[in-house]
């Protein structure tokens, strides 16, 4: 089997979040088509244990450089620190010489510096390379370092040195692979004669007869909830203390109404909008911040409505891939629903995108009965697996667009 | 067949000069068992275990005259610094010519003469206040655990934001079926909390969000209140329980004694404000107006007097300084606390008018008081005011400093004017007794319950 080398800013070996899923789709993806693909990466040693990592995966190493004091830029630094470091060089070198793949993938832009210095030896530059997007990251980097309290000067410093690289990226890629169509106007005019596949984020389909047995479900147990699952990535913390939180829970009882699940858990919690009515929020909200997959799903099968409040950010997004599939309520910002355009309208998803609309929305979801679709509006739904996702790109010769023999 | 509780947490905690919602509470509990029969039950709330406990009847009159409070088995607390200089201030007065070197280094200025009126109205005050308050123990206050069932209903109408846990309310009710009805007094905190203490802001959004769910009716003390509940419900998409408004009594309780105005008032003509000083009550507006008054020489600094009676409540300090500081007024604005009802209605009647320039009241009860005194009142009509007196009531923006220096100099210098006004108010207001108040107040109450 041909293979394919893909360089990310971490592993993939065990997919939680929603750029290592959206790796392993692919993955499964180019094994249909034909291509072994194996991911490599340079990763945040603090962040992963041994047993997480793939056998080529390097850890980045702290150094005193530029930016190297501003928040949620390891994935820029771990590509700079690969490009400059030859030991990382001849690494990686090897291993291209060695695995000899047909195509080289770059999720996200940050490893371009390394891939590029590759180039350098005559034989890797010939190996077509492969942008695969997961967003448009320049200006979704600028807007969460100025939220993080970041100095402009240097956010924009930041961005503007992620936009040369999507720029040089695009040029130098066969193809380029994007999560929405708005993202894909975006590489279009920095690479207008490049081929851009729009591949939108998605879901598992659901194991047929898995039974979730005993899950606990605490306070929330015959309770009607609102379900929220989120990294600790801050727009997720951000948005649902702005667009929920402030100015307290009050319109439901003070019963358990709310699961907020995931990394974000912790980052809500200790968040001074949550803190300002803590016994009245711990009323209403449990949180399971270290959740395994069996009880994550039970707590959304339960659910009566999923609530997406993100209120910046780019790409499409897993969660709001994942609420869909549910079949549940879903009150999302628009945010949030960027590369799922196609469902706005669709039964049972309502649209706010301030605080006063949202919280609106919630109150009235709350008292509305649990949502029931038809036939067809599930079936519309579908298009959130990840399988579907690929329609789009499996319709085209793939060989042919990566310009191979 | 309903079986009423009255919950009196407040006046049984309570031991300072009955505020507005002491006194209320008060004057409503004493007219429960004419409106809901002698079986009418009163009780307190117990914070530690979130049970209601019925007070023994041997001790209610006491509690709700302020002579008895219950001890909840919490730890008393109080400014130490304040007690200790009171004390050292009753010494000093008892040997006028130290009290008049200590004032003299604090650069204040006393004859003997009016040393020894300060003492004897500090005595007054004294005897006035403390009628020997007793403290007892919650378990010899009450008598037993309030057995609530779905026939109870609980009547509550105190600081319970304080006193009460309305969250372990709600639960209590949900294990047992009893209902919860309240007085809300105003929506400030939730919709004006510029005006509110900070910390009080977020207990009193909690407090009101938490009354949406625990509550099955609410007594508001005017309509504005009322309309302020029922946004408030609105905007959390909540309607689960009426609204009644009812107005307030102004009647002062009766009072035999003679009180003598404040020595600094002897042959003067003032304008009386009463209400607690704080930022919300806008007496910074007086007090520029008054200034511009004196200097523009349409107030005559030896003759008239801006009076406020009520305690310095929160972030008031510099106006308080300025006051007391500034030559134009530290010797014609004058702040009274602690007054008693009699020396209370003695300034309203002796007062030249009455002015109330706050910039929102959930009613505004000495405004109330001063229409039943048939006093001239000049207000800003902000919130609840405008529903007190409306014909009578001369109304200037509570922002207009000109306005009202102009207002207050005119109604100084025009007796005749003011005796026409006065006039009017006292043959053709309608002034609430807190009889009639009750009245409302139950009606209201068993309407809902019914």
């Amino acid at each position: 089997m041909e293979k394919l080398i893909g360089f990310t800013t971490y592993p993939t070996r065990y997919p939680i979040h929603g750029g290592q899923r959206r790796v392993r789709a692919f993955s499964e993806f180019y094994h249909e088509v034909g291509f072994n693909y194996e991911s490599v990466c340079i990763y945040e040693k603090e962040n992963y244990s041994a047993s997480q990592v793939g056998v080529y995966d390097l850890p980045l190493e702290r150094l005193a450089v530029e930016f190297s004091k501003v928040p949620f830029v390891s994935d820029l630094l771990s590509g700079r620190y690969a490009a400059e470091n030859v030991g990382v060089v001849d690494h990686f070198s090897r291993l291209l010489f060695e695995k000899k793949p047909q195509a080289i993938t770059l999720e996200q832009p940050f490893m371009w510096p390394l891939i590029k210095r590759l180039r350098e030896s005559p034989e890797i530059s010939k190996i077509p390379i492969v942008y695969s997007s997961q967003n448009w990251e320049s200006p979704l980097k600028i807007e969460m370092l100025i939220r993080s309290g970041v100095d402009r000067q240097i956010a924009l410093k930041v961005g503007k040195e992620i936009e040369a690289l999507e720029r040089e990226l695009a040029d130098a890629s066969v193809a380029i692979f994007v999560v929405s169509e708005a993202d894909a106007n975006v590489y279009r005019s920095f690479a207008p004669d490049k081929p851009v596949v729009v591949v939108r984020n998605g879901v598992n389909r659901p194991q047929s007869g898995a039974i979730i047995k005993n899950a606990d479900l605490r306070g929330l147990q015959d309770q009607r909830y609102f379900f929220f699952v989120g990294s600790a990535y801050p727009p997720n913390v951000e948005g649902i203390c702005d667009l929920l939180l402030q100015g307290g829970l009050f319109f439901v009882p003070p019963e358990k109404s709310f699961a907020i699940c995931g990394g974000a858990a912790g980052g809500i919690f200790r968040h001074p909008t949550y803190q300002q009515f803590l016994a009245a929020n711990g009323e209403r909200v449990d949180f399971f911040e270290n959740i395994l997959d069996d009880q994550l799903d039970a707590l959304k099968r339960a659910a009566h409505a999923v609530i997406l409040p993100i209120s910046f950010g780019g790409g499409s997004n897993l969660k709001t891939a994942e609420a869909m599939a549910s079949g549940k309520w879903i009150i999302a910002t628009p945010t949030a629903l960027r590369g799922f355009e196609h469902l706005l309208g669709e039964p049972g998803i309502i649209i706010a995108d301030n605080h006063k609309t949202f919280r609106r929305a919630v109150m009235e979801i709350y008292r509305r009965p649990p949502l029931e679709l038809s036939p067809e509006a599930v079936l519309r739904r579908e298009v959130v697996y990840w399988d579907r996702s690929f329609d789009d790109l499996r319709q085209r010769n793939f060989r042919a667009l990566l310009k191979l023999q | 067949m309903t079986n009423y509780i009255f919950d009196i947490s407040t006046s049984a905690r309570w031991s300072g000069h009955p505020v507005g919602i002491v006194r209320v509470e008060r004057e409503l509990a004493r007219r429960a068992q004419r409106y809901l029969g002698k079986d009418v039950a009163f009780s307190v709330f117990n914070l530690n275990t979130n049970d209601f406990h019925i007070v023994n009847d041997r001790y209610i009159d006491a509690i709700l005259n302020g002579e008895l409070n219950i001890d909840f088995g919490q730890a008393l607390s109080g400014p130490v610094a304040g007690s200790l200089r009171r004390h050292l201030r009753d010494i000093a007065l008892e040997f006028p010519l130290v009290y008049r070197l200590v004032q003299r280094m604090r650069g204040y200025r006393f004859t003997a003469p009016e040393v020894r009126a300060i003492r004897d109205q500090i005595r007054s005050l004294a005897a006035t206040k403390s009628s020997a308050r007793t403290l007892v123990a919650l378990d010899e206050a009450t008598k037993e655990i309030a057995e609530l069932t779905t026939s109870t209903a609980v009547i509550s109408g105190g600081l319970d934001w304080e006193y009460k846990n309305v969250r372990q309310i709600y639960h209590l009710k949900a294990k047992t079926g009893f209902r919860y009805f309240s007085i809300v007094y105003d929506l400030i905190p939730v919709n004006l909390p510029q005006y509110v203490v900070p910390h009080y802001v977020t207990l009193l959004n909690e407090y009101f969000g938490e009354l949406l769910w625990a509550s099955d009716g609410c007594l508001c003390i005017s309509k504005t209140t009322q309309d302020d509940l029922q946004q408030f419900c609105r905007a959390n998409n909540v309607d689960r329980f009426p609204t009644k408004a009812f107005p307030l009594g102004s009647d002062l309780q009766h009072d035999d004694s003679q009180h003598d105005l404040p020595f600094e008032l002897n042959g003067k003509k003032f304008v009386l404000y009463v209400s607690t000083i704080e930022p919300r009550k806008n007496h910074r507006t007086l007090y520029e107006a008054w200034c511009h008054g004196l200097l523009s020489a349409k107030l005559d600094a030896s003759l008239d007097r801006l009076v406020f009676i009520g305690r310095q409540g929160w972030n008031i300090g510099d106006l308080v300084h300025e006051m007391k500081t500034n030559p134009l007024t530290k010797d014609t604005i004058l702040i009274f606390e602690n007054v008693s009802d009699g020396l209370l209605d003695e300034l309203y009647r002796k007062s030249a008018f009455v002015v109330f320039p706050s910039y929102y009241e959930g009613f505004g009860l000495p405004l109330a008081e001063a229409f039943a005194r048939g006093k001239v009142c000049v207000t800003s009509g902000a919130g609840a005011l405008k529903e007190i007196g409306p014909s009578y009531r001369i109304d200037v923006d509570p922002r207009d400093v000109l306005g009202w220096s102009s207002v207050i100099s005119e109604l100084l210098a025009d007796r005749e004017k003011v005796l026409e006004l006065e006039k009017t108010i006292q043959t053709n207001y309608q002034s609430t007794s807190w009889d009639q108040s009750a009245r409302s107040f139950y009606d209201a109450l068993i309407s809902m319950t019914a």
